[in-house]
């Protein structure tokens, strides 16, 4: 089932679109450092931009940075907001529940894919912003935003778990749109509403007055992985971001499964 | 030991989608092995809400659907043995006909050798067109590939709400005579249909209901074989109605401008033309109707037919 509903998502232009772009724009930003020149200092805070151009290895890091949150986002909604929403709006949805398969299978393949699909887009840009970057500044150890060098090993192993550690912090995310998916029959609305929840989390994030309950907002951990290239700082942070995410997930994905359970099928 | 279960019972369905909508109210029916029962109702009448419980996909408030004896829940075995259309047909738009017909088959988790491929391509008569996007497929070209679906897995029980709804003539032969062919290798079929035509042509037994309720049921031919009312155009009403009221045989007499509906207790059709002609009145149309039409045509409040 899982298989077949790949196929539907795969064959499709909008995947490759999303994907595309994902791949497109640490393409850009790196074309933007070559040709730039060496980035300011504007704020007094370093961090991945500032050293983009010291190492190639140094480019996924920046672009994990700059996409996480709004495109990655984006991206991921689209694809988890559609999974049930799409079926719905094509009419395709009946047909799939007018047979001896459970809902609940239907929904664990259709979140399958959708948190297949969303990791890929984070590998994607990860693998394209190394590529161009090692193209572009060559494979040195990179310089970390305080200033101490890392060895490429090193680098590799830390950007590979960074990609882990953001595409589970899109659980959030995914589980919320593939929650609203299960409840609507507009696609767009339930993308939407997936986009909104990390932006207005983000949003909220940065204002003091919400300096008590923040530390529960679903974005709040978002950088977290950033302590990977502080030797010696403590992952605590990571580990609540983790644990944060599968709070939120847990009780969207349980609202998606009793909701679609006992949903009357009109589409 | 018991007859086998019927294809289909349905009792006391009820769906009330609001406070104010009451969609299907405590209907009652059964289709029994080789019936071709036509659901037959106006707009709104309840048809595809009382199809859609009936596959499991809307929950009814009370009464339940029992499928070859086993009661309908959502993704039940049973509904193994059935096979659907309803509203439209539904398919992913970017893939070919033949993609979708398999993918769809393969996400109910058989292998695509078990399907009845050969019966299904018949009744799509698609040629060369099923390895086209279904996008750019005409509306009659997908409501065949709908049907082709239904038929896939060679189910017991067939259940088509207005298959040949949008259609023109042609097209719509081509499903009448693709259901046909199914019910005479022996696939108990229920259709829901808004045309009186489809239904006496198609079907062996009707069913019509309206406002959610079942009005009349029974066998085409007995729904159609006796004429109860007849349905007259005349010079002069009043002097008509008076002609009408000396004759025993005729048990009511109801104004459907711009004639008269007639019911008949026993009198002849020949007999009340007679009547009247002979109390001076001109004749100008006579309509014998038969029960089925006489309950639906009642229903969508149209008097000729
Ligand atoms: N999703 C819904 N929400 C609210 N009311 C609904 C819904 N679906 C149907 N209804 C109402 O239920 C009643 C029965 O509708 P249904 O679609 O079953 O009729 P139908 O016999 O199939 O009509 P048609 O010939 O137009 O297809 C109608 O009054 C309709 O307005
Ligand atoms: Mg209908």
């Amino acid at each position: 089932m899982i298989r077949v509903e790949l196929t539907k998502q795969v064959r499709r232009l909008r995947t490759y679109v999303a994907l595309g772009i994902v791949a497109l724009v640490p393409v850009l930003i790196t074309i933007a450092f070559v040709f730039g020149g060496h980035p300011h200092h504007a704020h007094g805070e370093a961090d991945f931009f500032a050293v983009a151009t010291r190492s190639g290895i140094d480019m996924p890091l920046a672009a994990l940075t700059a996409m996480e949150g709004f495109l990655l986002v984006v991206v991921v909604a689209l694809f988890a907001g559609d999974a049930v929403a799409g079926e719905a709006s094509w009419g395709t949805l009946r047909y799939l529940l007018v047979r001896p398969v459970s809902r609940g299978r239907l929904l664990a393949a259709k979140l399958s894919v959708a948190a297949l699909l969303s990791f890929a887009a984070t590998l994607v840009l990860t693998l394209v912003a190394l590529i161009a970057g090692v193209a572009a500044f060559g494979w040195h150890p990179i310089v970390t935003p305080a200033g101490l060098l890392m060895s490429q090993g090193a680098a590799l192993a830390r950007l590979g778990l960074s990609v882990v550690y953001v595409s589970w912090c899109m659980a959030g995310v995914v589980a919320f749109a593939f929650m609203l998916s299960t409840m609507t029959d507009s696609s767009f609305g339930a993308v939407a509403g997936g986009v909104a929840l990390g932006v207005v989390s983000e949003i909220l994030d940065a204002i003091p007055a919400f300096d008590s309950v923040r530390y529960g907002f679903p974005t709040h951990y978002w950088q977290a992985w950033n302590a990977l290239f502080v030797p010696g700082t403590s992952l605590a942070d990571m580990v609540r971001g983790v644990l944060i995410q599968l709070a939120y997930a847990g009780a969207f994905l349980g609202i998606a499964w009793w909701w679609f359970g006992r949903k009357d099928i009109k589409s | 030991m018991s007859a086998s279960p019927p294809p289909l019972s349905i009792e006391k369905l009820t769906k009330r989608f609001d406070k104010q909508v009451l969609a299907v109210d405590g209907l009652d029916l059964v289709v029994e092995e080789g019936q071709v029962l036509g659901l037959l109702g106006p707009n709104g009448a309840g048809k595809t809400t009382s199809l859609r419980m009936i596959l499991g996909l809307i929950r009814p408030q009370s009464g339940r659907t029992l499928v070859f004896g086993e009661e309908i829940l959502p993704g039940s075995p049973v509904l193994q043995k059935v096979g659907s259309l309803v509203d439209n047909p539904g398919f992913v738009p970017h893939l070919s006909g033949l993609r979708n017909l398999q993918l769809w088959w393969e996400a109910g988790g058989r292998r695509w050798a078990q399907a009845d491929l050969d019966g299904a391509l018949e009744v799509a008569d698609l040629g060369t067109a099923l390895g086209r996007k279904y996008r750019t497929y005409s509306h009659g070209m997908r409501q065949r590939l709908g049907l082709a679906q239904a038929v896939l897995g060679r189910p017991r029980l067939l259940i088509l709400d207005e298959p040949t709804s949008g259609l023109d003539p042609q097209q719509m032969r081509h499903i009448r005579e693709a259901v046909t062919r199914m019910a005479r290798s022996g696939t108990t079929v229920l259709l829901s249909s808004h045309l009186l035509s489809e239904v006496e042509e198609v079907c062996t037994h009707a069913a019509v209901v309206d406002k959610g309720r079942l009005v009349t049921t029974g066998s085409v031919s007995d729904l159609t074989g006796t004429t109860r009312t007849v349905y007259l155009e005349v010079s002069d009403l009043d002097l008509a109605r008076h002609a009408l009221s000396a004759l025993s045989g005729v048990t009511a007499v109801e104004d459907r401008p711009p004639g008269l509906l007639v019911t008949l207790g026993g009198a002849e059709r020949s007999e009340v033309v007679a009547a009247l002609v002979h109390g001076g009145v001109g004749v100008e149309t006579v309509q014998a109707r038969h029960r089925l039409e006489d309950a639906f045509l009642e229903l969508v409040g149209d008097h000729s037919p």
